[in-house]
C-alpha cells in the first residue's frame, strides 16, 4: 500500500506525526522496523492502534471476533444441516428429477449473491415471522437471517461436493463388494460410502469456516452485525494499516487452525492418511 | 439335479449408441461340489453372466432380457431385490479381480469379514460374528490373524487381501462361490498359492465354485468342467480334460493353440483367425539349438553392474536395480523375467537412459550410453527404442496416428519433407499390418491390439536396431497376444532386430527368447539360454517360478 | 461390456467427441444458448437502447411502458438500458480477468509441474501462502492502491492523447479491477494445471517421446500442455461466473466499478435501497445476473462431463 499510515486527509501537525512515528517505531531504520511489529505481537499481544478508530487493534478484534464466531458457527451448522443431506439425496437419486431439482437449487444458492438474498429475506420472511428480527445484534431473534444468508452459499457448495464425493465412491469396486454381501442399500450408503464420500466436504469445511467468520462483511452490513468482516473493508478503504494487518494476521492464524482441524478430521475418516501413506 | 441351472440367459446393454448383446442365450449348469471354469476373452460376457445372476449389474444400461436361473427351487432372475439380497452373500458369495480396490479402505478388516454374518443373521451378536471372522481369517492362511484383524486393507499385500476377500465370501458357509478373475492381478507364485487354497477350501467347506477367467492355464489347473464363451455365447462346454485334449469348436481350437506353452516349439504362433477361417496351420519348427553360451557372439548391448536407486517418500534409498549385468548379441532376444517389483522394468528404462543409473555402464557397440551428454545421446535415440505395456497410455491422445508416426521421422530428419514422411508412415503402417487409411484417426478409435501395432510402428519409424519390449503383450487377450508376438518375430527376422523382452509371463518369454535372465530383488539370479533355464533350472527361485505357472507340470 | 466399437468414418478427435457429448446435454446446451443471447443483448442490442445515464427526474420510478421496457429508476434512467450496459462491464470483467488468470495459471502451473523437485515445491509454497490470504482482502487492497494510478492515468489520457473524458474514465476505472481479479485469480488454476502436468508427465507417451530424443520444450509444448487443456477449459469456464460475482461484491461495497460505468453489482446495490417500495429495481438486475451465472456454471459442468474431467482434489 502506498503512503504511510499517517498520510490522511486530516491535517496533522508535523510534531504530532513525529510523536506517532516514534510510538510505532517508524523513525527507526528500515531493517529494525521489520522486527518491531512481530516482537510486539509475540511479547505483548500488541497489534498496534487503529488509526481510523483510535483504539487498540487487539480490543477491536476481541470485541468483534465473538460476534463473528457465533454467527459463523450458526451459519456453518445451517450449511452442514442443509447441504450434506441434500448432497447425499441427490447422489443416491442420481440422474432423476430429484437430483436435477436439488442440484439446480444448489446452483441457485451459488448464483444469487448474498446481497440479493439478504434484502429479499428481510422483506419476505422477517416481516412475517415474529421470532426473526430484520436487523441488529444482541437478541436471540437477530441471528437467524444473517446466519441463513451467510450459510446458504456454503450449503450449496457442500451439497455439490457431497454429491460428487459420494458418486465417486459409489463407482468404486468395494461398493460392489458390499452389494454382493447382501447388504441393504441404506447400509451400503451409510456404512460404506458416507465416510469416503464426505472427505471432499471435510476438506472444504476448514477454509469455508474461516471465510464464514471473517468474509462476511456484506451480510454484516445488510443485517447490521458488529462482526469482524467490516473491519477488513473499512481498514482497507481508510488505509488503516495496523487494523488491516491485525485482522489479516488474525485471519491467517484462523485459517491455519481451521485447516489443521480439517486435516485431523480427514485423518480420522481416512485410515490411509492417518498412516502417513498415500493410498492408491 | 444340478445346484444351479441357467437356461437361455440373455443380458443386453441398452445405450444411446445402440444395444449390445453382452450375454446372448447362455445355458449351463453347476453341480454340487464342482469347480466350473468359465473361460473367455474380454468382452465375451463371462463376468456379465455371473453379475446377472445376483442382480449386481447397473441398470440401466444393463437389462436381463430373458432366461431362467434355477437355484434352490427358485428362479434367481425373477426374485424381487429384497429376496435376492438374502441370497447374496449368504448362499451365493462373490470374490473379485482386484483385491486392492474391492475391500473398503476406510474400515477394519475384521469388521468387513464379519459383516455378511451380521447382515444375514439378526440374532448373532457382534462379538460372536467377530470370533467367527477371526477363525475364518486363520483358515484362509492369514498369519498372526489376532493382531492383524484390526488393521486396514492398505496394510496388507495383494495376495493377503485376496485371502481376506475369500474369508469374507465363505464366512456365511455359502453353497456357491462366484470367483471373478480372482488371481489375475497377482504374481504367479501368489496365484499358485491362492488357487491351492481355493481347492482346499472347496473340499473342506463343500462349496461349489464358478471360476471366471481369461487364463486357460488357470482353468486347466482348477476346473472340473469348463464353459467357453465367445461374444456372449457359449461355444463349447464339457469336462475340462476332454476339451483341452480334443476341442471341437474352431474358436476353442484356436484359443488353445495360440497360447504359447512350455512345449510350444513353432516359430510362429497359429492365430484364432486361422482356425475360425479354416486355414490350415503349418507348423514351422524353431531351431532347437538356442545359443548355449554367449561366447563367440559379439554383444550389441552390454550392461555392466548397473545400479539404479530411488528415494522413497520416507527418504529411504530403494535399490530398485542392484548390480545387473547382461549381454545381448545382435539379432537375438533376451527375455527378462521376474515378479512385480523385482526391478525388471527399471532395468529396461535405465538402458534407454530414461532413468538415471546410480552407477554402472551401458555399452552399446562399445559406447557407454551412461556417460554421454544429451546431445551426444541423440543419434543413439534412433538406435534404441521401447514399446510399453499399455498402448493407449503410450500414444498422445491429441495426435493422430499420422502425426505420431511423422513426428519422429521429421525430427530425426529421416525424411526430407512432410510428403516423404507421410509416405514412410504409410509403409510403416502396412508393415505392422494396419490399413494406411487409418492415418488420420486418433488412438482412442483403435482396439488394444491395433494400438500396440501403432506403438510398434512408431518405434520402427526411426529405424532402430534394438528394442526394449516392456510387458508389451501382458495386458492383451491371448488371441491378440499371439498376433503381436508373431509381428515381433517377423520384424526381427526382416530387420535383424535385437530385443530385450521384459515380462512376468514365463510361457511368453519361453516362446520368444533365445536367452533368459531371471530377476529377483534388483539382481539377476540366473542367466542362461532359454532351453537350459526351462529344462534345467539351477536356482531354487527359478524352480519355484516355473512350478507356479498354471497348467504346466 | 468391454467390447470396443470401431467407428467407420474418418478420424474424430477427443475434442470433437466431447462436443458431440456436450450437444446431447440439454441443460448445458440451453445454458450455452442463454449465455449467447445474453451476449447479444448486452453487446449488440445495448447500442440501440437509450443512454443509460440520461437523468430525467420528472419520470422517476416509471412503470413498464413501450418507451421504458422495464421502467425507470430513482433518477428516471431507463432500467433496461442500464441493465444491458451494466452487463457489458460485468461480463467483460469476468472474461478478461479469466483470460489474465488462465495465461498466468497455465504458465506458472506447467513450469512448476514440469520442473518438479525443489523449484516445484517453492513455487507451490508461494501459491499456498497467497491462497491463505482472503481473496477479497487482496483485491480490496490492490484496488485501493491502484485508485490513485487510475485517476492519474485518466488525466494523462485526456491531456496527452485527447481522449474523451468519459471514455478515459470508463477505461481507467475498470482496468484496476481486471488486474486485481486476474492477478489473484490464477492461483487455483495454476494448481489444477500443475497436478495435470504431474500426472501426464508419468504417462508412457511422454517416456516414448523422451526415448525418441525430443527436447524438453517440445515435450512440454506439444505433448503435455495440449493434454491439460480439458481441465483448464472446464475450470476457466467456472472461473468466469465467480469473477462476475466478485466484481458485483466489490461494486456493492463501493470498491469496484464507479460511475459513469455501471455494473450489475451497482444496479443491485441501488435497487436494494428501494426494495420495499420498488422491489423490481432489485429483482430485475438480480435475474439477469443470476441467469448469466447459472448459464456459465452449467456450461462448465456440462464441459466437465463432456471432457470427462475428474473432480479436482484441490
Amino acid at each position: 500500500m502506498p503512503g504511510e499510515p499517517f498520510t490522511s486527509e486530516k491535517n496533522v501537525s508535523e510534531t504530532t506525526k513525529q510523536e506517532l512515528r516514534a510510538l510505532y517505531g517508524l523513525d527507526k531504520k528500515l531493517h529494525e522496523q521489520y522486527f518491531i511489529y512481530p516482537t510486539r505481537i509475540l511479547t505483548k499481544w500488541d497489534f498496534g492502534v487503529s488509526t481510523s478508530k483510535g483504539r487498540p487493534v487487539r480490543d477491536i478484534i476481541a470485541q468483534s471476533f465473538p460476534v463473528s464466531l457465533t454467527l459463523g458457527l450458526t451459519a456453518l451448522g445451517f450449511a452442514i444441516g442443509l447441504g450434506i443431506p441434500i448432497g447425499i439425496l441427490a447422489a443416491v437419486r442420481k440422474n432423476t428429477w430429484v437430483d436435477w431439482g436439488l442440484m439446480s437449487l444448489a446452483m441457485l444458492g451459488i448464483c444469487i449473491p448474498s446481497f440479493t438474498i439478504g434484502p429479499m429475506l428481510q422483506i419476505l420472511v422477517a416481516a412475517n415471522i415474529p421470532w426473526m428480527n430484520v436487523a441488529g445484534w444482541g437478541n436471540p431473534q437477530d441471528i437467524w437471517l444473517p446466519a441463513i444468508t451467510l450459510g446458504l452459499v456454503s450449503a450449496a457448495y457442500l451439497a455439490r461436493l457431497t454429491r460428487g464425493g459420494i458418486l465417486e465412491i459409489l463407482s468404486q469396486d468395494f461398493v460392489r463388494t458390499a452389494h454382493a454381501k447382501g447388504l441393504s442399500p441404506t447400509v451400503v450408503i451409510l456404512k460404506h460410502t458416507l465416510r469416503g464420500g464426505l472427505l471432499p466436504s471435510v476438506a472444504y469445511l476448514g477454509p469455508a469456516f474461516a471465510a464464514l467468520i471473517s468474509g462476511s462483511f456484506i451480510v454484516e452490513s445488510i443485517f447490521l452485525v458488529p462482526g469482524m468482516g467490516q473491519h477488513f473493508v473499512n481498514a482497507a478503504i481508510a488505509r488503516d494499516e495496523f487494523l488491516l494487518l491485525g485482522v489479516s494476521l488474525f485471519f491467517g492464524f484462523l485459517i491455519i487452525v481451521m485447516n489443521l482441524a480439517s486435516d485431523i478430521l480427514t485423518g480420522i475418516l481416512d485410515p490411509r492418511v492417518r498412516m502417513g501413506k498415500e493410498g492408491k | 439335479m444340478p445346484l444351479l441351472e441357467i437356461q437361455n440367459l440373455k443380458t443386453y446393454f441398452h445405450t444411446r449408441a445402440g444395444t449390445t448383446k453382452a450375454v446372448d442365450d447362455v445355458s449351463f449348469s453347476l453341480e454340487k461340489g464342482e469347480i466350473l471354469g468359465i473361460v473367455g476373452e474380454s468382452g465375451s460376457g463371462k463376468s456379465v453372466t455371473c453379475y446377472s445372476l445376483l442382480g449386481l449389474l447397473p441398470s440401466p444400461p444393463a437389462k436381463v432380457e430373458g432366461g431362467q436361473a434355477q437355484f434352490g427351487g427358485k428362479d434367481l432372475l425373477q426374485l424381487p431385490e429384497a429376496l435376492l439380497r438374502e441370497i447374496r452373500g449368504k448362499r451365493i458369495s462373490m470374490i473379485f479381480q482386484d483385491p486392492m480396490s474391492c475391500l473398503n479402505p476406510y474400515l477394519r478388516i475384521l469388521g468387513q469379514v464379519a459383516e455378511p454374518l451380521l447382515a444375514h443373521n439378526p440374532e448373532i451378536t457382534g462379538e460372536e460374528a467377530e470370533k467367527q471372522a477371526l477363525e475364518m481369517l486363520k483358515k484362509v492362511g492369514i498369519r498372526d490373524a489376532e493382531e492383524r484383524a484390526n488393521s486396514y486393507p492398505h496394510e496388507f499385500s495383494g495376495g493377503m487381501r485376496q485371502r481376506v476377500m475369500i474369508a469374507m465370501a465363505l464366512i456365511t458357509n455359502p453353497d456357491i462361490l462366484l470367483a471373478d478373475e480372482p488371481t489375475t492381478a497377482l504374481d504367479v507364485t501368489v496365484q499358485a498359492r491362492i488357487l491351492k487354497l481355493l481347492k482346499e477350501l472347496r473340499n473342506e467347506l463343500d462349496v461349489s465354485v464358478i471360476f471366471i477367467t481369461h487364463d486357460l492355464g488357470v482353468v486347466a489347473e482348477v476346473a472340473d468342467r469348463i464353459v467357453v464363451m465367445y461374444r456372449g455365447k457359449v461355444v463349447e462346454q464339457g469336462i475340462a480334460k476332454e476339451i483341452f485334449d480334443n476341442p471341437k469348436h474352431p474358436y476353442v481350437k484356436g484359443l488353445l493353440s495360440c497360447r504359447p506353452t512350455f512345449s510350444t516349439t513353432s516359430r510362429i504362433l497359429p492365430t484364432v483367425e486361422d482356425f475360425m477361417e479354416g486355414r490350415i496351420v503349418t507348423e514351422e519348427t524353431k531351431p532347437l539349438a538356442g545359443i548355449a553360451t554367449t561366447e563367440g557372439y559379439r554383444p550389441l548391448l552390454e550392461v555392466r553392474d548397473l545400479k539404479v536407486h530411488f528415494t522413497s517418500k520416507s527418504q529411504q534409498t530403494v535399490r530398485a536395480v542392484d548390480g545387473v549385468s547382461l549381454k545381448i548379441p545382435a539379432g537375438k532376444t533376451l527375455g527378462l523375467v521376474g515378479e512385480s517389483g523385482c526391478g525388471k522394468t527399471t532395468t529396461g528404462r535405465a538402458i534407454l537412459q530414461l532413468v538415471q543409473p546410480a552407477s554402472g555402464s551401458i555399452l552399446y557397440n562399445d559406447t557407454n550410453l551412461a556417460s554421454l551428454t544429451r546431445a551426444e545421446l541423440l543419434p543413439y535415440r534412433k538406435k534404441l527404442q521401447i514399446i510399453f505395456q499399455d498402448p493407449y497410455a503410450s500414444l498422445n491422445p491429441r495426435m493422430t496416428i499420422g502425426q505420431a508416426l511423422e513426428e519422429p521421422i521429421l525430427f530425426h530428419q529421416i525424411a526430407n519433407n512432410g510428403e516423404e514422411a507421410r509416405a514412410r508412415a504409410v509403409s510403416l503402417l502396412e508393415e505392422v499390418g494396419l490399413d494406411p487409411e487409418h492415418l488420420d484417426r486418433y488412438p482412442h478409435e483403435f482396439s488394444g491390439g491395433q494400438r500396440q501395432r501403432i506403438c510398434v510402428a512408431r518405434a520402427l519409424a526411426v529405424e532402430p536396431e534394438f528394442i526394449v519390449c516392456d510387458e508389451c503383450v501382458s495386458a492383451m487377450d491371448v488371441s491378440i497376444q499371439a498376433q503381436v508376438l508373431n509381428l515381433l518375430r517377423e520384424l526381427q527376422d526382416k530387420r535383424n532386430l535385437t530385443y530385450l523382452f521384459i515380462s512376468h509371463d514365463l510361457s511368453v518369454v519361453k516362446f520368444i527368447s533365445d536367452q533368459v535372465a531371471v530377476m529377483k530383488a534388483g539382481r539377476i539370479i540366473e542367466f542362461n539360454s532359454a532351453e537350459e533355464i526351462y529344462q534345467n533350472p539351477k536356482e531354487a527361485y527359478t524352480q519355484e517360478l516355473l512350478a507356479a505357472v498354471p497348467g504346466e507340470g | 461390456m468391454e467390447a470396443e466399437k470401431q467407428s467407420t468414418q474418418g478420424g474424430s478427435s477427443l475434442s470433437r467427441d466431447a462436443w458431440i457429448r456436450m450437444g446431447k446435454n440439454k441443460l448445458a446446451m440451453a445454458s450455452l444458448w442463454s449465455f449467447a443471447i445474453m451476449i447479444v443483448l448486452c453487446f449488440g442490442l445495448a447500442w440501440f437502447c437509450k443512454d443509460p445515464n440520461e437523468i430525467n427526474l420528472t419520470n422517476k420510478f416509471a412503470k413498464v411502458s413501450a418507451e421504458h421496457w422495464m421502467g425507470t429508476d430513482a433518477l428516471g434512467r431507463d432500467l433496461f438500458s442500464r441493465i444491458l450496459y451494466g452487463g457489458q462491464i460485468s461480463i467483460l470483467v469476468g472474461l478478461v480477468a479469466t483470460m489474465f488468470s488462465v495465461c498466468i495459471g497455465i504458465t506458472y502451473g506447467s513450469i512448476s509441474g514440469f520442473a518438479g523437485g525443489r523449484t516445484d515445491a517453492t513455487m507451490m509454497r508461494v501459491v499456498d501462502i497467497m491462497l491463505s490470504i482472503p481473496f477479497l482482502v487482496l483485491v480490496i487492497v490492490l484496488q485501493a492502491a491502484l485508485a490513485e494510478w487510475s485517476s492519474n492515468t485518466s488525466h494523462w489520457l485526456v491531456e496527452a492523447w485527447k481522449w474523451d473524458k468519459t471514455l478515459a474514465g470508463r477505461v481507467t476505472n475498470i482496468i484496476p479491477l481486471f488486474f486485481a481479479l486476474g492477478i489473484f485469480g490464477w492461483l487455483t488454476l495454476a494448481r489444477i494445471v500443475r497436478s495435470q502436468v504431474l500426472s501426464i508427465k508419468e504417462r508412457e507417451f511422454i517416456e516414448a517421446a523422451r526415448a525418441l530424443g525430443y527436447p524438453e520444450s517440445r515435450i512440454l509444448f506439444r505433448h503435455i500442455i495440449p493434454n491439460t487443456l480439458g481441465p483448464t477449459v472446464v475450470y476457466a469456464t467456472l472461473t468466469v461466473p465467480s469473477f462476475i460475482m466478485y466484481e458485483a461484491t466489490l461494486s456493492y461495497l463501493g470498491l469496484g466499478v464507479e460511475a459513469p460505468n455501471s455494473s450489475w453489482g451497482i444496479l443491485i446495490k441501488e435497487g436494494a435501497n428501494f426494495m420495499e417500495t420498488r422491489p423490481e429495481l432489485l429483482i430485475l438486475p438480480g435475474i439477469f445476473f443470476s441467469v448469466t451465472l447459472f448459464a456459465l456454471n452449467f456450461i462448465g459442468d456440462g464441459l466437465r462431463d463432456a471432457l470427462d474431467v475428474k473432480a479436482s482434489k484441490d
